[in-house]
């Protein structure tokens, strides 16, 4: 790569991640972009020497575009992510350089790198722990999940673990540095802000992702009508679901409508239908353990209803919201009608027994008092993951039926609390507040 | 082009001798399922291979299965190698069953346009006449204003063609037939004709027609590109358009048996049928019959014409010319004569000097290019945009071979044109531009060509399959920076993969239009100075025009006036009266198909205890300036004519201090 190209490169890479930034963006921001667009014109030269310059570019294009990269610029962290960075640069260029050192330091190397922003967080937090799911939300989860946020990453996870026959020694290095990296998102502390800890690893994915284009374009050579069908399926895909959303009525059957509407009615049905593919095989997990549909992994998946352990009140609105941006209305499992006025709020109705899912991974030694805000006729029934249980005889104004369980039962991730209506009875539910409380049990 | 042979598959049944045994055996299973198959559609769920038990979904799904394997078995894996069906045709048939599904188990029957078709098959039959009135009362349609008062004729009003009901008159006869066998059998049927046995026979026989055009089309297109992409053209095509719609959902509409007449047509010309008398007059009484199923489809007549004209400077035999003549235009005539009769019985006139709809139909001097190609409003290429693939198509084809294919856009124009000069140019409630069904032959040749030439590029540079992956990677990306950017989007809470969708698009939308509605988007942005996305629901949009417009009544902070809103509004405001603010000057579109001088009813109230003054703007031209109090009033101001556009219009409210609206209404001055 001559000088000149490596000056546009990193001018564009730049240019890219800038856009990327907020509108007045923190000295650290400005510093992450300008460093990372250095890194990345790096990352494009070196990967060049093994995949060619049209592949390299694409990676590292695909690379400054993705999530965890473009989150430098945009997150307020300071510039630890770009410490992290750079640490990744500094253990990528000295494994894929001139001269290499021994398989077994540039391992030990690259997995340290790998984990020492998780050890670095671990070590600054209060309240730690480890659970495959938080790996699971990190990787698959909405909306900064690794592969959630670019999907196009799965082709550098197939590369690393398929390049081994080309490039060995590059196939080992990335292989370990994403492993170990995968690995510790398994930690997860109080305070995190959402985005994976990828930053020291992201630049391993690199090759195996070049390496992957390298394989599509060896394809596209050989059987270019097979790409154009591909394409063409995602044009079908797209017809078959409009198509879907017209026959639904989710749009006015002769009148104007917005595209972004139809593009996420599609969404909608295609995830309802399949889970979000971005989101597979963790939204598909998650339907089978829940028994409900995949599409609910996304607005679950990596929520927390208390902010942090040391939160003590949450709420979930039953049915104030009924656009998509609505953050309560997937907590809804069945058992609940259309949403309608309700006294000043809007409710939804429980004929016969209704699920809500409550994500509680901050979990404390208080007990939890779950209230249910709620009218109607017969007797409300409700559990939490069917143990606690509390009984309220409804009425014709709005009520908490509450429900305390103790510090033991509550379970660390996603709760089910059960709701049911006894004899013929009917329920409209208003809200849930949740309480963290030390002490005796509230009354009614 | 690439012509790619088509590959047979070695399997050696020709030296087997117990070949023949096999295959009569898979010819039986063959004929047997489709025969169950096409008893389940029409009986809705009878069996004769399970009798007693109603088909389900899954039953049937089962036995579209096993036809698809007796299908291959007989016509591929046992058939001798020079009577194989060709992997194209056995990719098109595969297709046909999930569609033949869809018929089944989703598919509606009366809906909108559909019965009105039917009942011309129904009253020719039953009646042998087209006078609708005991159709219409069964349907409880007498009451309707337009066909309360019959005719000059004491006919009632249609201004539907005769074509598909003509057509679809022997699958009604077929089923008079079964019904009449199973009366003598004792099973009891209903032979009213309205009821679901005669409906399923016409849904299936319209969608056997739609079936019929896609072969047709694909062998129109094998001629130029060969067994693969003419069959992936017609695949693409047919899924990534209307057609599927109007096969399975809607099959008691016009489209699948005038495509079906046009495919022929064209099948016709391209083998040259022209040049014999016979398929002279074959020709002749497609087209003919083509223009009783759609009036528009008489655009065709031009290609025979241009025929004659290059025959006839080519110097060919004069006599045979003028006999093929003759014979095209005496099938013309006989295709057309059932829609000349009917008006004949119906209105009294064999030709109308205008169309049943009204002489304000179709005009001529107004077309709405823009909104009928990109609309929101079932705009052709906006919302299936594989027809803009087919045209690009079709600019190679037209650059390579002029002389062939240069002559295809004069029904592609005008067709076009026709459809955008048509009062109602979304077609009603329509999936995409239906009306544009006639070109779907034409539209195949284009996209054949765009497949062609996208194969041809991938292969010279195969790096691009890698770019649209990385551009598609970038795009998902860079939609969702941009959507949390104008906080659309939380950037760290979970959000639905439908509520990020949402965002993104809009995201896109806002900056750069939604891509399908290129250039439309665009030069309305440009035009009234605002986001592309505002065209989405403004174009098509109307204050007073035909059905779901605004009835003149803009009411601010309610759910959807985001298409009115252009800019300069406060979000809405919530309370016993939902309102928008206005700080310095809020700006809305408004559409009107014709000017008209209009009273502008502003209501509003000053958000501060001293009275604002508000200026009505119109297009640029202040027409008015009001007080406005602190209490909720209406203020009057009246726009001339003179100062409306046809199409859209920006009205802008000025005020000196901040001013809440609750709506803007529109009178039309008594007339």
């Amino acid at each position: 790569m001559s000088p000149l190209a490596l000056w546009g490169r990193m001018v564009l890479y730049t240019v890219i991640l800038a856009g990327a930034a907020p509108v007045a963006p923190s000295p650290a921001a400005r510093l992450c972009v300008l460093v990372a667009g250095v890194l990345l014109a790096d990352l494009e030269r070196r990967l060049g020497r093994l995949f060619g310059p049209g592949v390299a570019f694409l990676t590292a294009l695909a690379l400054a575009t993705s999530n965890p990269v473009l989150a430098l610029a945009s997150s307020d962290r300071g510039i630890a992510p770009l410490v992290s960075f750079l640490a990744g640069w500094i253990g990528f260029a000295f494994v894929s350089g001139a001269r290499p050192p021994s398989a077994r330091l540039a391992r030990w190397g690259v997995a340290a790198v790998s984990l020492a922003p998780a050890i670095a967080e671990v070590a600054r937090s209060t309240a730690w722990r480890v659970d495959p799911q938080y790996a699971l939300v990190a990787v698959f989860g909405s909306p900064n999940g690794l592969l959630y946020a670019t999907p196009l990453l799965w082709a550098a996870f197939f590369g690393n673990a398929l390049m081994r026959r080309d490039h060995p020694a590059t196939a080992l290095m990335s292989w370990t540095a994403v492993a170990v990296g995968v690995l510790s998102l398994a930690a997860q502390t109080d305070g995190a802000d959402g985005h994976p800890r990828v930053e020291s690893w992201v630049l391993f994915l690199g090759p195996g992702l070049a390496w992957s284009l390298t394989r599509v374009r060896a394809f596209a050579a050989r059987a270019p009508q097979r790409v154009v069908a591909a394409a063409a399926a995602l044009l079908v895909g797209w017809n078959l679901l409009f198509m879907e959303q017209y026959r639904r009525l989710l749009i006015p059957a002769d009148d104007t409508t917005s595209f972004a509407r139809v593009t996420s009615n599609s969404a909608r049905l295609l995830s309802r239908f399949a889970g979000t593919p971005s989101a597979w095989p963790a939204n598909w997990m998650f339907a089978r353990r829940f028994h409900t549909t995949a599409d609910r992994w996304d607005a679950i998946g990596g929520r927390r209803l208390f902010a942090d352990s040391a939160a003590t009140s949450a709420t979930v609105e039953i049915g104030d919201d009924e656009t998509p941006m609505a953050p309560d209305a997937p907590l809804l499992l069945n058992g609940f009608g259309d949403r309608h006025t309700c006294e000043q709020g809007w409710c939804r109705d429980i004929d016969g027994a209704g699920r809500i899912l409550l994500p509680l991974y901050e979990v404390t030694t208080q007990d939890l008092v779950v209230r249910v805000r709620a009218r109607g006729r017969g007797v409300l029934r409700v559990s939490l993951n069917e143990s606690a249980r509390a009984t309220a005889e409804l009425n014709d104004r709005l009520a908490d039926v509450v429900l305390r369980v103790p510090a033991p039962s509550v379970r660390r991730g996603i709760n089910e609390l059960g709701l049911s209506v006894d004899g013929g009875g009917k329920a409209s539910l208003d809200r849930l507040s949740l309480d963290r409380v030390t002490g005796q049990t509230p009354k009614h | 082009m690439i012509v790619h042979p088509p590959k047979l598959h070695r399997v050696s049944v020709e030296s087997d001798p117990a070949a023949p045994g096999w295959r009569r055996l898979a010819t039986w299973a063959l004929t047997l399922i489709a025969i169950d198959l096409i008893l389940v559609v029409i009986t809705g769920g009878t069996s004769f291979l399970t009798p007693g038990l109603k088909v389900s979904p899954g039953a049937f799904a089962s036995r579209e299965a096993a036809l698809g394997f007796a299908l291959i078995l007989r016509l591929r894996v046992l058939a001798d190698a020079e009577r194989r069906l060709s992997t194209g045709r056995l990719a098109i048939a595969l297709a046909v069953l999930p569609a033949l599904f869809h018929l089944q188990v989703v598919g509606r029957r009366i809906t909108g346009d559909a019965l009105y078709y039917y009942v011309f098959t129904r009253s020719m039959v039953r009646d042998a006449d087209v006078d609708f009135a005991n159709e219409y009362g069964h349907y409880g349609l007498l009451t309707r204003n337009d066909h309360s008062v019959p005719t000059a004729t004491g006919h009632r009003r249609t201004i539907y063609s005769v074509g598909p009901g003509l057509m679809w008159t022997p699958f009604f006869v077929f089923v008079d037939v079964m019904a009449a066998g199973l009366g003598a059998l004792g099973i009891e049927t209903d032979v009213s004709g309205y009821g679901p046995l005669h409906l399923n026979a016409v849904a299936l026989g319209s969608f056997g027609y739609g079936v019929a055009a896609l072969f047709l089309i694909h062998a129109l297109l094998r001629r130029h590109f060969g067994e693969a992409v003419s069959a992936g053209a017609v695949l693409l095509l047919w899924w990534a358009s209307f057609y599927p719609w109007y096969l399975a959902e809607q099959p008691l509409t016009s489209h699948t048996a005038s495509v079906f007449l046009v495919a022929l047509f064209f099948v016709l010309r391209q083998n040259k049928a022209p040049e014999s008398p016979r398929g002279a007059l074959g020709l002749g009484l497609c087209i003919g019959l083509a223009m009783s199923v759609r009036w528009q489809n008489g655009v065709f007549l031009l290609l025979p014409a241009a025929d004659l004209l290059v025959a006839w400077r080519r110097g060919d035999s004069r006599r045979r010319l003028i006999t093929c003549s003759s014979l095209f235009s005496s099938g013309v005539f006989a295709g057309a004569l059932p829609q000349m009769l009917a008006w004949k019985a119906i209105y009294d006139e064999y030709l109308l000097k205008y169309p049943p709809q009204g002489t304000n139909f179709v005009r001529l001097d107004r077309p709405f290019l823009m909104n009928v190609l990109f609309s929101s409003r079932h705009g052709l290429l906006s919302w299936t945009p594989v027809f803009g693939l087919g045209l690009l198509g079709l600019v190679f084809l037209t650059w390579k071979t002029p002389r062939r294919f240069g002559l295809l856009w004069a029904p592609v124009i005008i067709m076009t044109y026709v459809n955008a000069c048509v009062g109602d140019w979304w077609a009603g409630g329509s999936f995409s531009n239906r009306r544009f069904d006639s070109l779907f032959p034409i539209f195949a040749l284009g996209l054949a060509a765009f497949l062609s030439a996208a194969i041809d590029l991938v292969r010279r540079r195969p790096l691009t399959a890698p770019a649209a992956m990385v551009m598609g990677s970038v795009l998902l990306n860079a939609a969702f920076v941009r959507a949390v950017q104008r906080n659309e989007l939380s950037g760290s809470q979970p959000i639905s993969f439908a509520a990020r969708a949402l965002g993104s698009a809009e995201a896109i939308s806002h900056d750069v239009g939604f891509p399908t509605t290129w250039p439309a988007s665009w030069i309305f942005a440009f035009r009234y100075d605002t986001s592309p996305a505002a065209f989405d629901l403004a174009a098509g949009k109307y204050l007073f025009y035909r059905q779901n417009n605004l009835e003149g009544f803009v009411d601010l902070g309610s759910p959807g006036d985001d298409g009115i809103v252009l800019d300069g509004f406060t979000p809405p405001r919530r309370g016993a009266i939902t309102h928008r603010g206005v700080v310095s000057t809020g700006r809305i579109v408004v559409s009107l198909d014709l000017p008209e001088t209009l009273e502008i009813v502003t209501r509003a109230r000053a958000r501060t205890a001293t009275t604002a003054r508000l200026e009505v703007v119109l297009n640029g031209v202040s027409v008015g300036t009001v007080d406005i109090e602190p209490e909720w009033a209406d203020r009057r101001v009246e726009a001339p004519q003179s100062l409306w556009k046809r199409g859209p219009n920006v009205l802008a409210l000025r005020t000196s201090s901040e001013v809440d609206v609750d709506s803007i209404s529109f009178l039309r001055l008594a007339r």
